[in-house]
């Protein structure tokens, strides 16, 4: 059964979602949600076991050999970002058992649950693909499915912000689509690593076309997961959701695009051939337009949830920024913020969520003086926003640190300011939120009453935890992440 | 005005693709690198493997069938959130509902031609492996026979044929079929999604039942399209 | 000179991108919602088209291979390629639609510009 995982995966999830319509419409469903997420994770961290030791799951589908079947490929990298993903989709499923029967129509709800597997199958489904078209098909599963947590709130504003996340989604399909379509013609592969084999003869036979192909591939990924200047739409779909749904948004759907571009650049487009391309270039500058404009534009909102999705941005930002410096210590710090955003960001949606369940209210002004009535949420939100400024203890630290060294390294020391700088506007926003919080004096208090429903509480409180202790000793992840880079940069 | 940032970035675009069309290989000639040993394998004469003579039928129900778990996931996901968005609908700019006709001709005809439509749809969907169509394209044929009979007799008496709930179960459970088949694979000792790897009977080649596990999910998937067609014209029509 | 015969001799290339950019600009520039729709699907039929080119060679028949030696098939590959592509882009636009449907009946208005006016 273990030389299963890597295919099952996938399936478990999407069986999932297939069985909520069937059998989970007289709410059925959250519970068959959860059971489902749960042996996800405990799926995927078994093959973190598996696979820490620098073993590589290689899975044929269907027993056919590779350059003619699927083949599925899980590594240390892999496993690890499916098993904190799934450990956030379980928190965020616990929570929205209380938050979404309230915010939706009752006749859509089980579609919910149901949507929700099928974005876990889908982010799944990318991260253990080892075959371009394949990698292009779950991402277009997870891309709908996203749409569909959004729309399925019954606002305008949603349905509004899910159109244009959609039609953006749909342009940046197309790119990947055209992007396959021409890499297949000069290689005749699909394959991942047949395609490595192949590109380098294809570059001195057909050079404008490898351009062109790299050039629409990293235009589709990078909008689905908007880099700067190409985010427009995040915004508003991360704000306008449900606030489960932002929380998976911000946690870990942008990141499935750069996982995706993180795999192509160190499995296929390596080699002189793309060295010559100025594509990092154009990353890193993209990214520090991301982190600076990301930041200045969270100062200017007054919804808590815009300011979030803004410093979303951001954060997508740096992870571009250790990914275009292509050296040891940026990538380590870049994937270990990729796990490290999932779970802040995840938590502090969370927190805005139980605020809005809570109060009704969702602007920053309203949140004055909540410490008393809500002393454990805005003690979490303290804890990501102290992370998401980089002070030591949390884990936001350790990855900004390493991005810092990562500059350094590549003999950058100008982004070590942007770094340094965006840190420093992150504190402009985060803090007047928190001293607010604390030491505020609210206009009208909630009404009486225990903090929210526990289900609610403790998802929060858990994830808060693990950022501290992934800020004490991030020593696991980091050591594992350190053999990842080496061996994604080949050294 | 507001449109000069698109159009120079399109004018970029067009520029960069046809510089790589013009230098692109020779179009209409066998001698491409896309013709290599992998197109070569599906295209091999002998279906020993498979069991079937169409190729395309051969890559998306066995070589490749897991990127049609996936299409098959991306339709379900399709009607799962339209079915969610159009709960709480008619909003107050709601234009006339689509209602049935009263034109004895349109009626009559209707009926003399829906069964004849519905038949086509089964023989496209079981002779997908051997000729050109498939579980795909015969169930659009039978959805499309239901549209029609929503369009004909109105939305109200579709929905006693199919409910909406009844056909998101059938939905559901068809794209179970698809992973039934799969984990079949897997129980008999082979991969997921495997066919004659697992044991699953070949048949003779070019026959009615042949083809194993591929004959069984082009069934499964004629249904499951059947269903996502009639499902999403009935919500679109208001009936939910 | 050279470009340009390149391109004739590609004839079908040329067509299949110049409809796909002629999709990408209907989606960047209308700010009619259906409109956006029918560029997205314009778009991936260049895409489609282009697809479809690549697997051809003169005299190729469809690929069910029981027709006699010596014949040659057009590539599988690429239709089991469009055949997947075709039915994400249907589940895509049926997706989009029903959302639009919805807007309409709620605003009025398929026009973005008047959307974001009508918010303010």
């Amino acid at each position: 059964m273990l030389k299963h995982l890597p295919v099952l995966l996938t399936v478990m999830p999407l069986a999932g979602a297939f069985l909520v319509p069937v059998f989970g419409r007289s709410g059925r469903g959250h519970r068959m949600a959860l059971v489902t997420v749960a042996v996800t994770l405990l799926a995927a961290v078994t093959m973190l076991g598996i696979t820490a030791g620098g073993e590589v799951l290689r899975y044929r589908v269907g027993d056919w050999p590779p350059p003619w079947g699927i083949e599925l490929r899980v590594d240390a990298l892999g496993a690890l970002l499916a098993s904190f993903f799934a450990l956030v989709y379980l928190a965020v499923t616990i929570f929205a058992g209380r938050d979404i029967p309230g915010e939706l129509n009752p006749a859509s709800v089980h579609w919910y649950w149901s949507l929700l597997l099928l974005l876990l199958a889908g982010i799944n489904g990318v991260v253990t693909a080892h075959d371009l078209f394949n990698l292009f098909v779950f991402t277009e599963v997870f891309s709908l499915a996203a749409c569909g947590i959004i729309s399925i709130r019954d606002r305008l504003d949603s349905l509004e912000a899910a159109i244009k996340y959609l039609i953006l989604s749909a342009v940046a399909a197309g790119c990947i689509l055209l992007g396959i379509a021409l890499v297949y013609m000069v290689t005749g592969h699909l394959n991942l690593s047949y395609l490595a084999a192949e590109l380098p003869m294809a570059a001195r036979l057909y050079p404008k076309n490898v351009l062109a192909m790299v050039a629409l591939l990293t235009t589709g990924f990078a909008l689905k997961s908007a880099l700067f200047p190409l985010h427009v739409w995040l915004p508003d779909a991360h704000s306008s959701a449900p606030s489960p749904s932002s929380a998976l948004l911000s946690g870990l759907v942008v990141k499935v695009g750069i996982v995706a571009l993180i795999r192509l650049f160190t499995t296929v487009f390596t080699g002189p051939v793309i060295a010559a391309l100025p594509v990092p270039v154009f990353m890193i500058v993209m990214a520090v337009g991301g982190i600076i404009f990301g930041a200045l534009f969270a100062m200017t909102q007054r919804d808590l949830k815009r300011m979030l999705a803004y410093s979303t941005v951001t954060q997508v930002g740096y992870i571009y920024l250790g990914f275009g410096l292509l050296n040891e210590t940026a990538l380590t710090g870049a994937l270990l913020h990729i796990i490290n955003h999932a779970l802040l960001k995840s938590m502090l949606f969370m927190c805005a969520g139980l605020f809005i369940h809570r109060t009704g209210k969702r602007r920053i002004a309203d949140m004055a003086g909540l410490a008393r009535h809500m002393p454990l949420t805005m003690s979490c939100f303290t804890i990501g926003a102290m992370a998401m400024v980089g002070i030591p203890v949390t884990n936001g630290f350790v990855s900004k640190w390493h991005l810092v060294l990562g500059t350094l390294h590549g003999g950058q020391p100008l982004l070590a300011g942007v770094i340094l700088l965006s840190s420093l506007l992150s504190s402009i926003y985060y803090f007047p939120v928190v001293v607010a919080g604390w030491f505020g004096h609210p206009a009208s208090p909630p009404p009486p009453g225990p903090e929210g429903p526990p289900s609610m509480v403790w998802p929060i409180v858990a994830l808060a935890s693990l950022c501290l202790i992934l800020g004490v000793w991030p020593h696991l992840p980091l050591r594992l992440l350190g053999d990842v880079a080496r061996t994604l940069l080949g050294r | 005005m507001r449109h000069v940032p698109a159009l120079l970035l399109l004018l970029m675009v067009a520029y960069v693709l046809f510089l790589t069309m013009a230098e692109a290989p020779a179009f209409g000639v066998v001698d491409v690198p896309s013709r290599n040993l992998v197109v070569d394998r599906y295209l091999d004469p002998d279906p020993e493997e498979t069991g079937v003579p169409n190729a395309v039928a051969r890559i998306i129900f066995d070589y490749r069938a897991h990127d049609t778990l996936g299409e098959a996931t991306v339709l379900f996901v399709a009607v799962g959130a339209a079915a969610a968005v159009l709960v709480g609908r008619p909003g107050p700019f709601a234009t006339r509902p689509v209602t049935g006709t009263d034109d004895p001709i349109l009626r009559t005809v209707a009926r003399l031609v829906i069964p004849f439509v519905q038949v086509y749809a089964v023989y496209v969907i079981t002779h997908g492996h051997v000729s050109p169509g498939g579980g795909f394209a015969g169930g659009t044929i039978l959805g499309g026979s239901f549209v029609l009979y929503l369009f004909v007799f109105g939305p109200g008496r579709a929905a006693r044929k199919l409910s909406p709930a009844r056909g998101e179960m059938v939905e559901g459970l068809t794209a179970l079929w698809y992973i039934l088949v799969g984990l079949g694979g897997l129980l008999l000792g082979a991969s997921f999604l495997a066919n004659a790897a697992a044991g699953f009977p070949l048949g003779v080649p070019g026959k009615l039942l042949s083809g194993g596990a591929i004959w069984l999910i082009g069934l499964g998937i004629g249904l499951k399209v059947a269903a996502t067609v009639a499902n999403l014209f009935l919500h679109l029509a208001g009936e939910s | 000179m050279e470009i340009s015969l390149g391109l004739f001799l590609r004839l079908n290339y040329l067509v299949a991108i110049t409809l796909f950019l002629i999709g990408l600009h209907t989606m960047l520039t209308h700010s009619n919602l259906i409109k956006k729709v029918m560029g997205m699907n314009i778009m991936e039929t260049g895409i489609f088209l282009f697809l479809v080119s690549i697997g051809y060679a003169r005299q190729s028949l469809a690929p069910i291979v029981d027709q006699g030696d010596g014949v040659i098939y057009a590539n599988p590959l690429v239709s089991a390629i469009v055949l997947t592509g075709i039915v994400i882009a249907v589940s895509t636009t049926a997706y989009t639609l029903s959302m639009i449907v919805k807007l309409y009946e709620r605003c009025g208005t398929l026009d973005v510009d008047r959307l974001e006016r009508l918010r303010t």
